[in-house]
C-alpha cells in the first residue's frame, strides 16, 4: 500500500516532467487563481486583524462596556470619587472582572520650555494599557505603585514629547504641570502616536487628574473590558450591582467597543473578493480539466501499456489523480508564496495598509487556504480524466 | 504447448511441469442484430513452463485474440483456462493485473514504448507495480536488465533517439525485468528489416531461455516461429500443429473450417 502510493506520487512526478509544457500552460491558469483567493483571504484577514487592532486603541477590546456613573444632583467630589472607586472595585471584585480602567478625556496645556503644549490628557487605571493596546516603545506603562507617587507619573505620546523637546530615548523626564507653582510631573514612559494625530496625548492616572487644570476633574466614566460571550450579561448585572450600591448616582452603560462595526463595514467587500476569486479559481479548474480529458485521449495507448504491466483500475484511477492533484499542489504553492510575497511587499504594506501603527503579519490561514484549495482542485479536475482512464479497454489502448 | 485433443509430445521432449492450459475456449463478439463473430474456437493448449512456442497465421486468423487471452487482457468467452494450475477465466480483473504484473511480460510489434521517457525509465515502469524491493531497487534492477540486452550504453536514451532494433531490446527489457514465468511476444520482428528482426530474436529466444521464462511468439514470419520448439498454425479461429516438412499453410488447409462466420446469439 505504501509502494503503491509513493510509486504513484513517482509515476505521477515522471508525467508531469514529461509533459511539463501542456503542465506549465494548464497550470497557470489554477496558479493563477490559487494566488488570487490567498490574496483575497490573506488581504481581508489582514485588514481586518490591522482594523481590529486600530479599532481596539481606539474604543477598547471586544467587548469593552463603558459605565457613566455621576451624581445629577451636585459636582463631583473627592469624596464621590472614592466612593464611586469602592464601588467599582466591589463590582469588578464580585463579577470576576480582571480590566477596568477609570476613562476621562481633557484637553491640557503643558507649559514648556518653549511656549504651553497642548495635549489630550487622557485619566486612566494602571489597566489601560491592556484594554488599548498601549505598550510603550520607551519606558514604562503605569503601575499600581505608580497611584502613590507624590510626583504625578504620565505615559506622553511621541507627538508631544517631539512637541515638548523630550528626547522619548532619555526617559525619564520631568516637565511642568500648569498653574501649580513648579509642580512637576515624571514621563516615564512613550507611546507611539497615531499617524492621524494633530495634537499630542498625555496619560495620568485617575488619582492625580486634578493636578493638571482646574477643570480636570476625577473621572466620570469607567471601561470594563467583558468576555465576548457573558458580556451583555455582565454589563446589566455589573449597572444593576453599581446602582445598589451608589443609589444616589445615576449609572448608565452602553457597549463602546468598535468589534461589533467589524463585520458590517469589511463583511461586503470580503464577500465580494471572495465570490471573484472564487470564479477565477473554477475557471481555473475547467481550463486544468478540459486539459486533463484531451490529455487522457492522446495518452490511452500508454495507460494500455501499464495495464500490461499489471497496473489495476484502481491504480490507474489514482496515478491520474496523483498527476492533477500533485500538478496542483505544485502551482498553489507557487501561487501562494505569490500571494505571500505581493502582501509583504513594502508598497503594498505602505499603500494598503498606511495609517495602522502595526502593520498586520500574512495570516497563516491565507496560507492553509490556498494550499488545500489547490489540492481540492487538483481532485477535481482529475476525477473525471481518472474515471475515463480506468474505463478504457485495454486491448483497445495498447492498439491505440 | 500441448494442443491435447490432437497433440502429443514427441518421444524426444521431456514432460515440463505446465504453466498455462487452456481447454475448449472459445471467444466470440456480438456484431450486432443479434449476430455474434467467432473468432477463436475451441483451443485447446498446454504451455510448460520454459517452453518456447511459436504460432503463425495470416492477418486476421485471430492471433492477436489468442494473445490477449493468453496475457489475461481479454476473458475466454467459453472454455477453461489455468494459469500456473489456477482457474483464470473468471478472476477479477484486479486479479488478472496482478497475475499480469507478476508472472507475465509482452514484447508487441510497435514496440510500445513510452514515450518521453528513457530507456531506463522505461524499463523501470513495470517496476513501479511490484513489491517494495523491486520499487526501491528500479534503477539498478533495470540498468542490469539493460545491460544484459546490451544496451548498457543507451541507458539515458529516449526512444526517439534509438534504433528500431534497440527500441525492441528496450521493449524487451522491460518484458523480461520482472522475471515472468511467461514472455508474450506479438509480431516482435514486425516493425524491424529482416536481418534485425533475427538479431531481436535471437536476443528475446537466447534470453528467455537464459531466464527460465516459457516464450510464445505470435508471428506471421515462419522463420521467425521456427526459432520456437513447437510451432502452431492458427488458420480461421482454430489452432493446429505445424510438423517438421509441412508447410503450416499447407496443414491449416487440411483442417476443418472453423465457425468463423456469424450466427445466433445462443
Amino acid at each position: 500500500m505504501i509502494t503503491s502510493f509513493f510509486a504513484s506520487v513517482v509515476e505521477a512526478w515522471q508525467e508531469l516532467r514529461v509533459h511539463k509544457v501542456r503542465v506549465l500552460m494548464s497550470l497557470i491558469g489554477v496558479g493563477v487563481a490559487v494566488c488570487a483567493l490567498t490574496l483575497v483571504v490573506g488581504f481581508g484577514d489582514m485588514m481586518q486583524k490591522g482594523l481590529a487592532d486600530e479599532y481596539e486603541k481606539q474604543a477598547g477590546r471586544d467587548t469593552t462596556y463603558t459605565f457613566s456613573i455621576y451624581d445629577p444632583s451636585e459636582a463631583t467630589t473627592e469624596s464621590d470619587a472614592a466612593k464611586v472607586r469602592a464601588a467599582l472595585d466591589n463590582s469588578a471584585e464580585r463579577f470576576g472582572i480582571s480590566y477596568y480602567s477609570a476613562y476621562g478625556q481633557s484637553e491640557a496645556s503643558i507649559p514648556g520650555p518653549s511656549g504651553s503644549v497642548d495635549a489630550t490628557l487622557y485619566v486612566v487605571d494602571p489597566s489601560f494599557n491592556v484594554m488599548r493596546r498601549l505598550e510603550p516603545e520607551y519606558g514604562r506603562w503605569f503601575t499600581q505603585d505608580d497611584r502613590e507617587n507624590m510626583s504625578p507619573p504620565v505615559v506622553a505620546d511621541t507627538f508631544f514629547l517631539d512637541e515638548y523637546g523630550i528626547d522619548p530615548a532619555q526617559l525619564p523626564a520631568t516637565i511642568d504641570l500648569p498653574g501649580q507653582g513648579g509642580l512637576k510631573a515624571t514621563v516615564i514612559g512613550a507611546v507611539e502616536s497615531p499617524a492621524y494625530a494633530e495634537i499630542g496625548s498625555l496619560y495620568a492616572l485617575s488619582e492625580h487628574s486634578s493636578r493638571f487644570g482646574e477643570g480636570i476633574t476625577s473621572p466620570t466614566e469607567f471601561e470594563m473590558w467583558f468576555p465576548p460571550e457573558a458580556a451583555a450579561e455582565l454589563g446589566e448585572q455589573v449597572t444593576t450591582d453599581l446602582k445598589r450600591q451608589l443609589p444616589d448616582a445615576d449609572v448608565q452603560s452602553y457597549r463602546s467597543d468598535f468589534a461589533a462595526d467589524m463585520a458590517d463595514s469589511l463583511g461586503p467587500v470580503k464577500n465580494v473578493l471572495l465570490v471573484i476569486s472564487i470564479l477565477i479559481l473554477f475557471m481555473g479548474m475547467l481550463g486544468l480539466l478540459n486539459i486533463s480529458l484531451v490529455t487522457i485521449q492522446q495518452r490511452i495507448r500508454e495507460i494500455g501499456i501499464r495495464r500490461s504491466f499489471g497496473a489495476t483500475s484502481v491504480r490507474i484511477f489514482f496515478s491520474v489523480m496523483m498527476e492533477s492533484v500533485v500538478a496542483t499542489t505544485v502551482a498553489g504553492a507557487v501561487g501562494v508564496l505569490g500571494a505571500v510575497l505581493i502582501l509583504k511587499a513594502p508598497f503594498v504594506m505602505n499603500v494598503v495598509f498606511e495609517g495602522m501603527t502595526t502593520p498586520p503579519q500574512v495570516p497563516f490561514i491565507a496560507v492553509a487556504v490556498g494550499l488545500l484549495v489547490s489540492i481540492g482542485v487538483g481532485a477535481l479536475a482529475g476525477l473525471v480524466p481518472a474515471i475515463v482512464a480506468t474505463r478504457v479497454r485495454i486491448i483497445d489502448a495498447i492498439r491505440a | 504447448m500441448r494442443p491435447h485433443s490432437s497433440q502429443e509430445l514427441s518421444p524426444q521432449q521431456e514432460p515440463l511441469p505446465s504453466l498455462l492450459s487452456l481447454r475448449h475456449v472459445s471467444r466470440s463478439v456480438p456484431i450486432g442484430e443479434g449476430r455474434i463473430l467467432t473468432i477463436l474456437a475451441d483451443i485447446n493448449l498446454e504451455v510448460g513452463a520454459g517452453e518456447h512456442i511459436g504460432v503463425v497465421g495470416r492477418s486476421g486468423t485471430g492471433k492477436s485474440t489468442l494473445l490477449n487471452i493468453l496475457g489475461l487482457l481479454d476473458a475466454p468467452t467459453t472454455g477453461e483456462m489455468d494459469f500456473d494450475g489456477t482457474p483464470v477465466q473468471q478472476i477479477p480483473r484486479s486479479t488478472a493485473a496482478r497475475i499480469r504484473g507478476r508472472q507475465i511480460g509482452f514484447v508487441f510489434q510497435q514496440f510500445n514504448l513510452l514515450p518521453g521517457r528513457t530507456a531506463l525509465e522505461n524499463v523501470e515502469a513495470p517496476l513501479m507495480y511490484g513489491s517494495g524491493r523491486e520499487f526501491r531497487n528500479r534503477r539498478q534492477i533495470a540498468t542490469e536488465m539493460l545491460g544484459r540486452l546490451g544496451l548498457g550504453d543507451r541507458l539515458d536514451m529516449k526512444p526517439n533517439r534509438l534504433s528500431g532494433g534497440e527500441q525492441q531490446r528496450v521493449a524487451i527489457a522491460r518484458a523480461l525485468v520482472r522475471q515472468p514465468r511467461l514472455v508474450l511476444a506479438d509480431e516482435p520482428t514486425g516493425a524491424l528489416d529482416v536481418e534485425t528482426g533475427q538479431q531481436v530474436m535471437g536476443i528475446l529466444d537466447g534470453i528467455t531461455r537464459e531466464s527460465g521464462s516459457a516464450l510464445i511468439t505470435i508471428t506471421h514470419d515462419l522463420s521467425v516461429a521456427a526459432m520456437a520448439s513447437r510451432r502452431f498454425s492458427l488458420h480461421r479461429g482454430q489452432l493446429h500443429p505445424v510438423t517438421a516438412d509441412v508447410a503450416p499453410e499447407a496443414l491449416a488447409a487440411l483442417a476443418p473450417p472453423a465457425e468463423a462466420v456469424a450466427g445466433e446469439r445462443p
